[in-house]
């Protein structure tokens, strides 16, 4: 009785969770996209940043994430070779990182040792933030890598006119774990991936399992069209089976699939 | 998600290989019930702390694999398993998780046996963050 309503509930929530999916992943895209057209107004932003910094961590920092600039752009171009490479670089910048960062990585300890979740949230935000530092030093890479520039610059053109805001809030600098900084990075990209993916297969298929739904279409349905309650249900069969869904955890697994198909069903037909 | 399958013939075409919402997220559902754990017998969770918790631990489950996956590449292994990811958990600055995992991973794999230990050690570190919710969470796999 009261565990239906529960997973109705939940079911709500995954349906209320599919709306809101596309918009959360959507930010980050389009953060990443706007901190493309940062290295533009990023020239001027520079020596704020290194005076902002202190000398040699400023130096240091500096040294890291150029490094890592090239491990990126080898990790972009999608070569086993090039991948190869950007690990190899990308452990010497870890070495240097290591060492140069000490006495930061020992109070990012403390702060990391209370708090075990929050460095996660706060990977989150900075998987976006990270970005305007490997633009300005993209830009300072012009004469390397300007045909990447010249490619990249056609894909941003369209968030430019879109991401206009999220540039104030790319001007703030946000510092993370230095051992988190590449993991960061790579989960960075296969978000975006992830996203592109996504947008290409948007047409999701109502039901993964046809027995499934053909099943969910032909149980009974109280008013407000949710499934009606055992005691509502008078066939002894449609009973007999509840029964049987309930006895194990896999059928009862298979019961919220089911359920689940029939609130997408319900959503489809709500759409005309 | 994949594991439950156990449809008939007619259904083998369904299962589209693409990036799904369901091959992204945890069931909101499980994560529910191990939230509820940690409440009180009438306390409520709100939608919105659903879905950040969701993502959250979606998230961590990708960032720590992720870089278990780099070094398996690195050392040409095909097989991801649980000391791997305890690798993973150090190199990434999460070594207070690692004492309570440890002994976690010794006692399961003493339990199933060195065969299967390898490939579902990765449960086996879900299973230690639910406490506790181990039947339930094998058959929404």
């Amino acid at each position: 009785m009261q565990s239906k309503p529960g997973r109705e509930n939940e079911e709500e929530v995954n349906n209320h969770h599919a709306v809101q999916q596309p918009m959360m992943y959507a930010e980050p895209w389009w953060k990443n996209n706007s901190f493309g057209v940062v290295p533009q107004a990023r020239p001027s932003g520079i020596p704020s940043n290194s005076s902002s910094l202190d000398c040699p961590n400023g130096s240091e920092s500096n040294d890291v994430h150029s490094a890592s600039e090239d491990g990126a752009l080898n990790g972009e171009n999608d070569g086993t070779w090039k991948d190869s490479q950007a690990a190899t670089s990308s452990r010497s910048v870890d070495n240097h990182g290591m060492e140069g960062n000490d006495p930061a990585l020992s109070i990012r300890n403390m702060h990391d040792q209370p708090l075990v979740q929050p460095p996660e949230l706060v990977g989150h935000y900075i998987a976006c933030v990270p970005n305007p530092y490997q633009d300005p030093y993209y830009g300072g890479l012009m004469g390397a890598y300007g045909h990447q520039q010249l490619g990249f610059r056609p894909y941003l053109g369209m968030p430019r006119e879109r991401t206009a805001l999220p540039l104030d809030m790319a001007q703030e600098p946000v510092y993370v774990n230095a051992k988190q900084y590449e993991g960061i990075l790579r989960r960075r990209k296969a978000r975006a991936k992830a996203e592109l993916e996504r947008k290409v297969i948007r047409d999701r298929k109502p039901y993964l399992h046809e027995s499934r739904h053909k099943h969910a279409m032909r149980r009974a349905r109280a008013s407000g069209g949710r499934f009606a309650k055992k005691s509502e249900v008078e066939a002894g069969e449609d009973a007999g089976g509840r029964d049987r869904e309930r006895g194990s955890a896999t059928n009862s697994s298979g019961s919220e699939q089911v359920e689940t198909d029939s609130n997408e069903t319900l959503n489809s037909s709500g759409a005309p | 998600m994949a594991d439950t399958p156990s449809s008939p013939a007619g259904d083998g075409g369904e299962s589209g290989g693409s990036v799904r919402e369901q091959d992204r997220y945890l069931p909101i559902a499980n994560i529910s019930r191990i939230m509820k754990k940690a409440l009180p017998p009438n306390g409520k969770i709100g939608k919105d702390a659903k879905d950040t918790v969701q993502e959250c631990v979606s998230e961590f489950i990708s960032f720590i694999t992720s870089e278990a996956s780099d070094k398996c590449q690195k050392e040409k292994r095909k097989t991801v398993n649980g000391d791997d990811l305890l690798w993973a958990m150090a190199t990434l600055g999460f070594e207070d998780y690692l004492e309570p995992l440890k002994i976690y991973l010794a006692r399961y794999r003493e339990l199933e046996g060195d065969n299967k230990g390898s490939g579902k050690s990765g449960d086996g570190s879900n299973r230690d963050a639910g406490g506790g919710v181990s039947g339930e969470e094998m058959p929404s796999w």
